[in-house]
């Protein structure tokens, strides 16, 4: 399929992104936990309907508007948005009420706002947007399906077009326990050493934020061009070098054109083995961008990866903190990036990226 | 040319395609109250409930009692059904897609065991349970049942979860990125929906009457529907006979309110208009119109102005709400619809629209209200609207028209 651009992003993250500095002061987690810091909503959404909204449906619609806002379309011509559990608080409050309440005089609105779509459906509401709308739910590949749908709608489009792209997650203290009994944190935890320092036992962090994108099939503008997205089910470890190496030639890059590495690396040392994997099939001096160190694990994270690596590409510097594996010298920018992330061995998410070709932006 | 070369169902009408079609055939009233559901309200309200436990449907699957939700096993039976068709050693030389649909996962069972998922216990049935809170879960125990090994996704865009997931697989084959799609949605009844419609006054606690004047709102139902799309190349080369076509489909949002669409049904003749736009078709060429139809008050006022909006008053096709033989299957609706299309256009019928007796006063069309029988169905609409604005149709199509 033909590549899609990457022209405006917004996202609402753990870090700081208004300081001189991207990600300074830089914020580690607690209780193994890292945090959205929310934003002022108001300056996006209208106080009546920001009253009537819960916590995700802030953040989300907030980000998907100021994405729009930023790129200057009051309009998309379609909207995709991926997530994991949609608005977790809401699903909690309306569980809990059923039985509270013994299903008698419920309030209906945690069920309105627990629904999946009820973000996407708010910013076509907004928007008065009546194109293409589209829900992904399927957990660690909630985010890439939504790029690979809208590349797959974009590339039957005759004229130029934007699609709106995001997603968003949201860690409950709720969620955050019934997680732990089955063994998704950190128990031994210390924050005061790097997240890499700690890779030897199992468990990751916890996180959430949103993050949305404004994507078009017309190189115009653009910061980054993304070129092929795959999204797999329990790939084996063993075929995982081989299966980014044949989507490269697929797109007709070659291996040795990769000249950085996007990595979803936890922490966890049930999940390393696979990165390192796809680590070994690459030279050992390619720079990797790590982020969950910094964003958490959730299954939405590559939205944050994905974010960040578009503030590299349009000029930022990133604190050495963010990288996995530093590049060498301070002005590097990357030409191809292969990104690659898993969510607890079952959802592989490989894609292919590139900086903008010159003369675009 | 994207045809369609399998199709598995089962709701409370019956637990396979061809119970399904029997029961409509037979104007079979199934609505009842649920035995299965664990709710207060049972002696109140009708459901549309398959009548096996969990217990029941997993041993017919081989499975532990325990550890799949009943979204799963649902989906499970009906997938199994669809894939007689498309053997495992068809498979391995395909790009196969499977996209899934739900609008609560596997909340039929963490609304159960919710209680002691948040409890400090760390011990229990629950924990098989956990990772079924969200909607990827039982498509991908669907998906390590049958050993489904390529592309793999679930949709959530409640009630037309799994017309989308039809119109995301029509496009990958189209585009040439999968041989073959399955496609559909599973939904299981369970507390959380029920009382959620309830508490918007969307339950009729009577049998439902879709497109009267005296409707009161729908009843939920439950229920898996899969339907195996294949490009025209990929059929041939395993000699798989189509059943019919996904002409065309139209995915639009109403942007017009969270929960009701407009009263001038604008949202559903925009999503109707681009199905046909995208099969290339007049509307005359559609012979019956499967509605979304769920007998809520602004439902069947928006979609029955959109339909005279484009069909006019006079000459328009046959259309039904078959939900008021299934009761609303959520995700798995836009599927069940498709289905129905398909036996409709094979079978030259037209479904009937059970319970209808008096015509809206807001509209001057009324639905088919007997069994149409010896009824040529060339082409046939689909319609399946969700909160949040997000609407689709479907357009299927007689094989034989597009060869």
């Amino acid at each position: 399929m033909k590549p899609v651009y990457i022209t405006h992003t917004s996202a609402v993250s753990p870090q700081h992104q208004d300081g001189i500095q991207l990600f300074h002061p830089l914020v580690t987690d607690t209780h193994g936990v890292l945090r959205a810091i929310e934003p002022d909503y108001t300056t996006e959404i209208p106080p009546m309907q920001l009253r009537r909204m819960s916590r995700m449906l802030r953040m989300g619609v907030y980000t998907g508007m100021n994405c729009l806002k930023r790129s200057g379309i009051a309009r998309p011509d379609g909207i995709i948005t991926g997530t994991g559990k949609g608005s977790m608080t809401d699903t909690e409050k309306f569980v809990k009420e059923l039985s509270e309440y013994q299903e008698a005089s419920l309030n209906p609105t945690p069920f309105i706002l627990s629904t999946y779509n009820a973000i996407n459906g708010a910013i076509a509401l907004q928007t008065k947007a009546t194109g293409y709308n589209q829900t992904y739910v399927h957990r660690g590949s909630s985010f890439e399906v939504s790029l690979y749908d809208a590349q797959l709608k974009l590339h039957t489009a005759p004229e130029p077009q934007h699609y709106l792209v995001g997603c968003f997650d949201e860690m409950t203290s709720e969620y955050f326990l019934v997680k732990s009994k089955i063994g998704y944190w950190k128990a031994d935890r210390d924050s005061s050493r790097p997240l890499w320092q700690q890779s030897g036992s199992p468990g990751t962090l916890a996180g959430e934020g949103a993050a949305f994108f404004m994507l078009s099939n017309s190189n115009a503008g653009a910061i980054a061009g993304i070129h092929a997205i795959q999204t797999a089910y329990k790939t084996p470890l063993t075929d995982i070098g081989r299966e980014a190496h044949t989507l490269i030639s697929r797109t007709g890059w070659r291996p040795q054109e990769i000249d950085m590495l996007v990595l979803g690396v936890n922490g966890d040392e049930r999940d390393l083995p696979y990165y390192e994997a796809l680590q070994q099939s690459f030279p050992d001096t390619l720079p990797i961008l790590g982020f969950k160190h910094l964003c958490g694990e959730y299954e939405t994270s590559g939205g944050f990866a994905l974010w960040m690596l578009c503030q590299l590409l349009d000029g930022h510097t990133l604190p050495d903190a963010a990288w996995y594996r530093r590049p060498e010298g301070q002005a590097f920018r990357p030409e191809k990036i292969l990104y690659y992330n898993h969510y607890r061995g079952l959802n592989h998410n490989l894609v292919l990226l590139s900086n903008a070709p010159v003369g675009t932006r | 040319m994207v045809q369609i070369t399998g199709i598995g169902m089962i709701t409370a009408l019956g637990n396979t395609v061809a119970e399904n079609l029997q029961a409509i055939l037979e104007e079979k009233e199934v609505l009842g109250h649920p035995n299965i559901l664990q709710t207060r309200h049972r002696n109140e309200m009708v459901v549309g409930e398959v009548k096996q436990t969990n217990e029941q449907l997993a041993a017919a699957l081989n499975l532990p009692g325990a550890g799949f939700s009943r979204t799963t096993l649902l989906g499970l039976h009906a997938l199994r059904e669809t894939l007689k068709t498309l053997p495992p050693e068809q498979r391995a030389p395909k790009k196969i897609a499977f996209i899934n649909a739900t609008t609560v996962g596997g909340m039929s069972d963490v609304e159960n065991l919710y209680s002691d998922m948040i409890s400090p216990a760390t011990e229990g049935d629950f924990l098989s349970y956990i990772d079924s809170l969200d909607c990827a879960d039982c498509t991908q125990r669907m998906a390590d049942y049958f050993d489904l090994r390529g592309f793999q996704t679930t949709i959530s865009t409640a009630c037309s979860s799994s017309a989308n997931a039809l119109q995301l697989g029509a496009r990958m084959i189209e585009s040439g990125e999968a041989d073959i799609a399955i496609c559909g949605g599973a939904d299981a009844l369970t507390r959380f929906t029920l009382n959620g419609f309830n508490a918007l006054k969307n339950v009729d606690k009577k049998p439902t009457r879709p497109f009267d004047q005296h409707r009161n709102g729908l009843n939920l139902g439950e229920g898996a529907a899969y339907l195996i799309l294949e490009s025209e190349t990929s059929a041939k080369e395993r000699d798989a006979a189509a059943i019919a076509v996904l002409a065309g489909y139209g995915n639009t949002n109403e942007a017009h309110h969270p929960t009701a669409p407009s009263p001038d049904g604008a949202g559903a003749l925009l999503t109707m208009q681009e199905a046909l736009s995208v099969a290339g078709l007049d509307k005359e060429a559609i012979d019956y119109i499967n509605a979304h139809g769920t007998a809520t008050l602004g439902n069947d006022l928006s979609e029955g102005t959109a339909i005279e909006r484009l069909f006019g008053n006079q000459d328009y096709p046959h259309f039904s709400s078959t939900k008021a033989f299934t009761g609303h299957t959520l995700a798995a609706s836009g599927a069940v619809g498709a289905i129905i299309c398909c036996l409709a256009i094979r079978g030259s019928f037209i479904p009937p629209n059970l319970r209808f007796e008096t015509p809206m006063e807001e509209i001057g069309i009324v639905p088919q209200k007997k069994l149409l029988r010896n009824t040529p169905v060339r082409y046939a609409l689909a319609n399946s609207f969700g909160f949040g604005g997000n609407n689709v149709s479907l357009v299927l199509g007689d094989v034989n028209l597009r060869s």
